[in-house]
């Protein structure tokens, strides 16, 4: 079987070709980086049975940031295989930069130039002269394309059958006559002469990783390094002045939306308008509506009929117990959900796929420079409002380790759609039509919190060391139906997995947990203490400051580590939720406002315990992914971090808002107000203070 | 001691929105990785670059160079020599 490698720029529609190949369904993006490992599917072309490795974008063969690496070090381990290298061909002359670099090294390469499913482009190019002038052969396809698909499986199959003699771009010579070319090439130890060649060439560029990877110390100035870039674009220029005519004026990336998107004064307010609008969406309009109905649905067909049914056949009250409160009721409060987080999930696709999160990187970047931060961060801070496992993962494009360390930890401070659940059913309970207050609060508070950590960490730990922010911008593109219901169908398939085997699991565990004591008695039935209640009893002292010291509530929050939703799940169980009668979430709400059951609330626990739940340790699967990504010592400090943020937050939430409630919402505020002007004339004298020496000029120390 | 500040060169941190100008040179102040990406991008020697657009504190630029756009902070502007295309 033989592999095939698939390399090429960031966002040209890598991953939207290996899907159409192998018929996938790999995430794709408006963006660079999406793709941040190798992904690899078989395929058959006529009864052939090939492999192909789907890579993470790159602009050369040296890489700068993680995940280009992942992709140069595999190109390099598999210099026999078939490279099929995509190109933009709105953007070929950047994108044949790299095309010219496989050619260097000698690869078979099939050069596949994707139009993007555009139907004007804003290059026509010439392909016979092109493929006789590179010496390899060249498609024009549109990835998205059945009939383009089949041609290109056809040039694959010919392609890999011939044994390719590459024709060594023309410049190549030019390399040679630089005065430390051959004196390099003797200190490389490698027979074959077109990799010696091409290391040489990467040596006077200076790539650190290479030289590394093929043993080699050589000193030598960085005069080479432009030099052999613009050798290489000079070449481009002169094919395209021959073989590719443009077709319009403007720059590819350059939009007319953009006056009003990255207008100096309105982007900022423009992008919190579109998220406020994707959360009222999803929270309280079109998603509440949703979930309302399929609540309905769950308590009249699953709840009662299935009850009915099993009470019918069994009547051993545990049995009945389990299905009521273990699965109906548990499954069935998250459950109701599923309209509202596939909705969250579309929304956040929308965005990504439309181009605008280039746009909102820009627009952030001076911004978050200022808290340590790249705009690049954006991307994975956005995605970590739909799931933090997978955000984390993203973290990877970011080209230094502290920034990506510090913008995989903050990336758990945005609320995560496992989390919607609590916001909707807690807070609704005892906020009702205000809680779209509460939720935004909450929203506000996670990006607050993050946004100071990442402050503190700047200035302490985790500097960020390279400066870079460099950002291709690409064009706005409408999402296509197909895509959407792509989308739809891939999250909702994804949810009921999750709602199977986790959470249904999961469910099964704290039911059992919850409902027999250690001497196996049913406590409905025997009475008692449960395992749980007994574990719960144990460590709840230490929420007692935080106004949610029962044991169910402590529980719950445990429980939730191995994924968020169960926390109300949890809940339902443990107050005992009988599914059959009224709606599962209202029956939740209204025993969670009775002090009899075993989990309750007062409005100022609830705001406090949601807090909590906003701000204390990610779930197991994204601690994971942390600890994969980070490793172990900054996944512990996070962890660390996390629950003492959410304790010390929550207190303060659960004290002031008890103060509120006796003293009055006026003098509260004016003690806050109090508090914050005599902290920012302490910051404002210290840092006048500090400012005495330094340069008027630059307004640092450049002056010794 | 010299203030770093004081501009030896016309760098592209200076270019006006929307005017045409050529690269001169690129300096090596952020370290070899960002000299090579420069050229690996296309910012060589003799190409045409062109400010587009600036953020709302003008310290982010978007460009378009080669035919597409390309957005950095002035610290990378800062290290483009630029000249006029008269």
């Amino acid at each position: 079987m033989e592999e095939i490698l698939l390399i090429g720029n960031p966002n040209t529609g890598k991953t939207t070709l290996f899907n159409n190949l192998t018929k996938s369904n790999e995430h794709i993006g408006n963006w660079h980086g999406v793709t941040v490992e190798e992904k690899r599917k078989k395929f058959k072309i006529d009864d052939k049975e090939f492999e192909l490795v789907d890579l993470p974008g790159i602009y050369s063969l040296t890489a700068l940031s993680f995940e280009e690496q992942v992709a140069v070090d595999y190109i390099f381990k598999n210099l026999d295989k078939l490279v099929i290298n995509i190109c933009d061909i709105n953007n070929l002359q950047r994108n044949l930069y790299l095309t010219l670099q496989l050619l260097e090294l000698g690869i078979n390469t099939i050069l596949v130039i994707n139009t993007m499913g555009n139907k004007k482009f804003y290059n026509e190019v010439n392909l016979d002269k092109l493929q006789s002038e590179l010496g390899i052969k060249a498609i024009i396809i549109n990835a998205d394309n059945k009939k383009d698909i089949e041609n290109l499986k056809k040039l694959i199959k010919n392609q890999e059958e011939i044994d390719n003699n590459i024709k060594i771009p023309q410049y190549y010579n030019l390399f040679s006559n630089f005065d430390d070319f051959f004196k390099i090439k003797k200190v490389i130890n490698i027979n074959d002469n077109m990799l010696s060649n091409f290391i040489t060439i990467k040596v006077l560029e200076k790539d650190e990783n290479i030289m590394k990877k093929f043993n080699i110390s050589y000193e030598i100035s960085d005069k080479y390094v432009n030099k052999i870039a613009k050798i290489r674009y000079d070449y481009i220029n002169f094919i395209s002045k021959r073989f590719i005519t443009r077709n319009k004026h403007s720059a590819y990336g350059e939009s007319k939306l953009d006056k009003i998107f990255l207008n100096r004064f309105l982007s900022l307010p423009m992008f919190l308008l579109i998220m406020a609008t994707i959360f009222y969406l999803t929270f309280f309009s079109v998603g509440a509506y949703l979930s309302s109905f399929l609540g309905d649905f769950i308590q009249n067909v699953l709840g009662a009929k299935l009850i009915g049914f099993v009470s019918q056949i069994c009547n051993i009250p545990w049995v009945i117990g389990l299905f009521e409160s273990g699965i109906v009721a548990g499954l069935g409060s998250i459950l109701s959900f599923l309209p509202q987080v596939v909705l969250l999930f579309l929304f956040l696709s929308i965005l990504e796929d439309s181009g605008y999160l280039a746009r909102i990187a820009f627009s952030f970047e001076d911004i978050f420079k200022k808290v340590g931060l790249s705009g690049k961060s954006v991307y994975t801070l956005l995605m970590g409002f739909g799931c933090s496992a997978t955000a984390c993962l993203t973290a990877r494009n970011m080209e230094d380790k502290n920034s990506k360390i510090k913008t995989a930890m903050l990336t758990p401070y945005m609320s995560c759609s496992a989390k919607l659940p609590i916001y909707a059913v807690l807070g609704g309970a005892f906020f009702g039509a205000s809680n779209v207050f509460v939720v935004f609060l909450l929203y506000f508070i996670g990006v607050v919190v993050a946004i100071l950590l990442s402050m503190i960490l700047e200035k302490t730990v985790l500097k960020s060391k390279s400066q870079s922010f460099i950002l291709e911008f690409p064009p706005y593109r409408v999402p296509k139906i197909k895509r959407i219901f792509n989308i739809i169908s891939d999250n909702l398939k994804q949810f009921i997995i999750r709602i199977g085997s986790v959470i249904f699991s999961m469910n099964i565990i704290v039911w059992l947990l919850g409902s027999f004591s250690f001497g196996f008695n049913y406590i409905p039935t025997d009475g008692g203490i449960s395992m749980l209640e007994s574990l719960g009893r144990f460590l709840s002292p230490i929420f007692v400051p935080l106004g949610f010291g029962n044991w169910g509530a402590t529980s719950a929050l445990i429980a939730g580590l191995v994924a968020k939703e169960i926390i109300v799940s949890s809940i339902a169980i443990f107050n005992g939720i009988n599914a059959s009668e009224t709606s599962v979430n209202q029956q939740i709400q209204s025993s969670i406002m009775n002090p009899n059951s075993s989990v309750f609330f007062t409005q100022s626990s609830v705001l406090s315990y949601l807090v909590f739940c906003l701000l204390y340790m990610p779930c197991i699967a994204t601690m994971g992914v942390l600890n994969r990504e980070i490793g172990i010592k900054w996944t512990f400090i996070s962890i660390l971090i996390e629950f003492i943020l959410a304790y010390l937050i929550s207190f303060i939430v659960y004290n002031v808002y008890n103060l509120c409630l006796t003293y009055g919402l006026g003098f509260i505020l004016i003690l806050l107000l109090g508090i914050f002007i005599i902290l920012f004339s302490i910051i404002f004298v210290v840092k006048h203070l500090k400012s005495k020496d330094k340069c008027k000029l630059c307004g640092y120390k450049c002056k010794k | 001691m010299k203030c770093k500040m004081v501009d030896e060169y016309l760098s592209l941190k200076q270019a006006r929105l929307g005017e045409k100008f050529k690269v001169v040179k690129i300096h090596n102040d952020l370290g070899i990785n960002m000299y090579r990406r420069l050229g690996d991008l296309g910012i060589v020697e003799g190409v045409d670059i062109c400010v587009l657009k600036k953020s709302f504190l003008g310290k982010t630029l978007l460009v378009s160079l080669n035919g597409y756009t390309l957005s950095f902070r002035d610290n990378i502007a800062k290290i483009i020599e630029i000249k006029k295309v008269s």
